[in-house]
């Protein structure tokens, strides 16, 4: 049996072929040993410290929220080396696969955040490294795939299905059942079998503990609400851990895409049913006879049909709202935090700044201090983006102009 | 609870012979041939079949039975139409050993109970759910007692590289068979594998990967298993003859007689 609890509430659990245990009991002793280990910790707060730039800032926007009274304070972890909140878990992972003695890393990748994540540490600590990436997602996320390919890893496009995340993640573990001996399967998010969603909460939580010190210091209170957009939910719980048990509201927003109502979003929360897949009981989107379907949202990073167990366990408690924004919301949050505040987010981010200008405008009178989890950079996500706006008739002469988007205005 | 594996692999020993189980996975290509595939298997001297559930995401099979799925979901064939060919198999081959290969998602979304209980009307005599483990057995909604309650016998996997506590594990809930597998031939025993669970008085053990041709038959009887399963030679032999049905059928006979053949000790 394994050390930790696998399940959170009903959900969780560790359910892999049984080739893959050994393999996943080996990871969870390591991980229990090193999280009482002094020196393990020490090299991991020295890399987050001097190699990845932690702490990061939280910056209070100046002119996003003017004729309102919110406060909007965004935790920059785009400006974490990599370019997103990736890198703090797999600084964590990467050491604990030393520690193992592997010597091949394999990772999935929806926007290429992971994967330049994994590769970075790779290049840093020395692995192989092949990364998992849909076919489709290879396409839209052209410079993170040359980013991870400059830096010496070797990208895989999978061609099964529609050819993104989902296929990715099912290529990679199989090659985890097959190699497991000297590869470590570095998983992207809070999602898959235990131990993987408590190794990379407790990798993440590092996010929410310094928001929590840092707004005690601005605004000497906590936060009205904390709002991070969720696929698999790494960025999300990384941000929601240090606040579990405080009293204030957290949202975790999900990609709507065309819209909630349609069959093109990725709203795994708000549309998913009970299931297993990808090594875990959770939600999932899926037929009503359990075959998994196909997600969809413009953002590659939250196009995923299935989520981290303890965030199907936290909506069910109630603890945390999930909630969703659309392709156009996130549009329109990516354009107006570039316009008004010099700071180009990932899309993923975009869906929930998104939902907190959404608040805002909606009680312009209401005096709140919101918290957004701005978990990436856009640089990624410029050609794709451009591309888009032409398409939407967003890129006149003079520049962009968002009107024509469906968005709270 | 049902003995027909139980009564296969005894009359085989007696007769110094392992099963030989072919794998097919249900609707592929379509309904009408998928029938007549497992028809070709037992007429061709199968001793058993087991029948793989297709799955849209299955993160354990090979490529060629991974295409297999794809086939028979394209098909158009849902739940309804498994569980009829399941059934109409079971009406022809009454005695007829049929263990039945699904990923964890399919009863848990439609409900275990209310999958376990059409599996075991249909005809299923054990039941094997590659994703769940022997720690995550009994966890949840209790997947073996479950099991137990619908008359069903529980079919694990035992890899080569199971320590001996999980092997012992295994073979106290493994009810049918035990599918053996190898990750690493050159790391870890077979053979050992085999003899562990021997000891530990298990359910017959049937090697399950590479199980291609007559050599490798050879080499299971080596190691000392009851049975094989082979997979991938029926895949491929329907994904290359996707438009000649009587092809696909001779092809299949032939092969399954080969390997039946040489699976005497």
């Amino acid at each position: 049996m394994t050390v930790l609890n696998p399940f959170f509430g009903k959900y969780g659990g560790q359910f892999v072929p049984e080739i893959l245990v050994p393999a996943l009991n080996e990871l969870e002793q390591a991980f229990i040993e090193a999280m009482h280990d002094k020196s393990f910790k020490k090299e991991l707060v020295l890399l987050l410290n001097k190699y990845a730039g932690r702490p990061t800032p939280l910056t209070l926007c100046k002119n996003l929220t003017l004729g309102t009274n919110s406060k909007l304070y965004l935790k920059r972890e785009d400006l974490l080396h990599g370019g997103a909140h990736k890198t703090n878990q797999v600084l964590g992972q990467g050491l604990l696969a030393k520690r193992m003695g592997k010597n091949r890393i394999i990772a999935e990748t929806g926007a290429g955040q992971h994967g330049v994540a994994t590769a970075l540490i790779c290049s840093l600590l020395g692995f192989k490294c092949r990364i998992y990436m849909g076919a489709h997602d290879v396409e839209r996320q052209m410079p993170n795939v040359f980013r991870m390919r400059l830096m010496g890893a070797e990208v895989v496009p999978v061609t099964e299905g529609l050819g993104t995340l989902k296929e990715a993640c099912n290529a990679a573990l199989k090659d985890y059942a097959e190699n497991f001996e000297n590869t470590h399967y570095m998983i992207g998010t809070a999602a898959g079998p235990h131990p993987f969603p408590t190794i990379v909460r407790e990798f993440q939580k590092i996010i929410g503990e310094e928001i929590y010190d840092q707004i005690l210091e601005e605004e000497g209170r906590l936060p009205d609400a904390c709002i991070a957009c969720v696929g698999g939910g790494s960025n999300a719980i990384g941000m929601f851990n240090r606040f579990l048990n405080e009293d204030i509201p957290l949202f975790g927003v999900e990609p709507y895409g065309l819209g909630i109502d349609t069959n093109k979003h990725g709203a795994t929360l708000g549309k998913g049913t009970d299931g297993i897949f990808f090594g875990a009981y959770s939600k999932n989107l899926q037929t009503d006879e359990g075959q998994i379907n196909e997600s969809y949202s413009v953002s590659a990073g939250l196009d995923f049909p299935s989520i981290g167990p303890q965030h199907a366990y936290l909506k069910e408690s109630g603890r945390v709202k999930y909630v969703g924004a659309t392709d156009d919301e996130a549009l329109a949050a990516f354009v107006e935090l570039s316009q008004k505040e010099g700071i180009i987010p990932a899309l993923e981010s975009s869906h929930a700044l998104a939902y907190a200008l959404r608040l805002i405008r909606e009680k312009p009178q209401k005096e709140q201090i919101l918290v957004v989890n701005l978990s990436g950079r856009g640089d990624k996500d410029i050609f794709n983006v451009s591309n888009i706006l032409k398409e939407k008739g967003c890129v006149k002469t003079d520049g962009i102009d968002i009107s024509s988007l469906n968005y709270t205005k | 609870m049902t003995l027909r594996f139980e009564n296969t692999f005894n009359a085989l020993k007696d007769k110094k012979e392992i099963a030989f189980i072919p794998f097919i996975t249900l609707c592929d290509p379509a309904y009408n041939l998928s029938l007549k595939i497992a028809e070709a298997c037992v007429n061709s001297g199968a001793d058993a079949l087991a029948l793989g559930y297709p799955f849209s995401d299955p993160c354990a099979d090979n490529e060629y039975v991974l295409l297999s799925e794809k086939r028979a979901l394209k098909s158009g064939a849902k739940l309804n139409d498994f569980f009829s060919l399941i059934h109409e198999i079971r009406e022809t081959y009454p005695l007829l050993p049929i263990s039945l290969n699904v990923y964890a998602n399919i009863p848990a979304t439609i409900g275990f109970d209310n999958f376990f209980e059409r599996s075991q009307k249909s005809g299923i005599d054990s039941l094997f759910i590659p994703d769940i483990p022997v720690n995550m057995l009994k966890t949840g909604e209790n997947f073996y007692n479950c099991a137990v309650n619908h008359d069903l016998g529980n079919i694990l996997l035992a890899p080569a590289n199971a320590c001996d506590s999980t092997l012992n594990e295994i073979a106290k809930y493994a009810k049918g068979y035990i599918n053996v597998i190898n990750p690493d031939k050159k790391a870890f025993s077979t053979k050992m594998t085999i003899e562990t669970l021997n000891s530990y008085n298990s359910s017959a053990t049937v090697l399950a990967t590479e199980i291609e041709s007559v050599e490798d038959i050879k080499m299971a009887i080596k190691e000392g298993a009851l049975g094989v399963i082979t997979s991938v030679k029926i895949a491929k032999i329907i994904k290359d003859n996707l438009n000649n049905e009587e092809k696909t059928l001779q092809e299949i006979s032939k092969y399954i007689k080969d390997m039946k053949s040489a699976t005497a000790f």
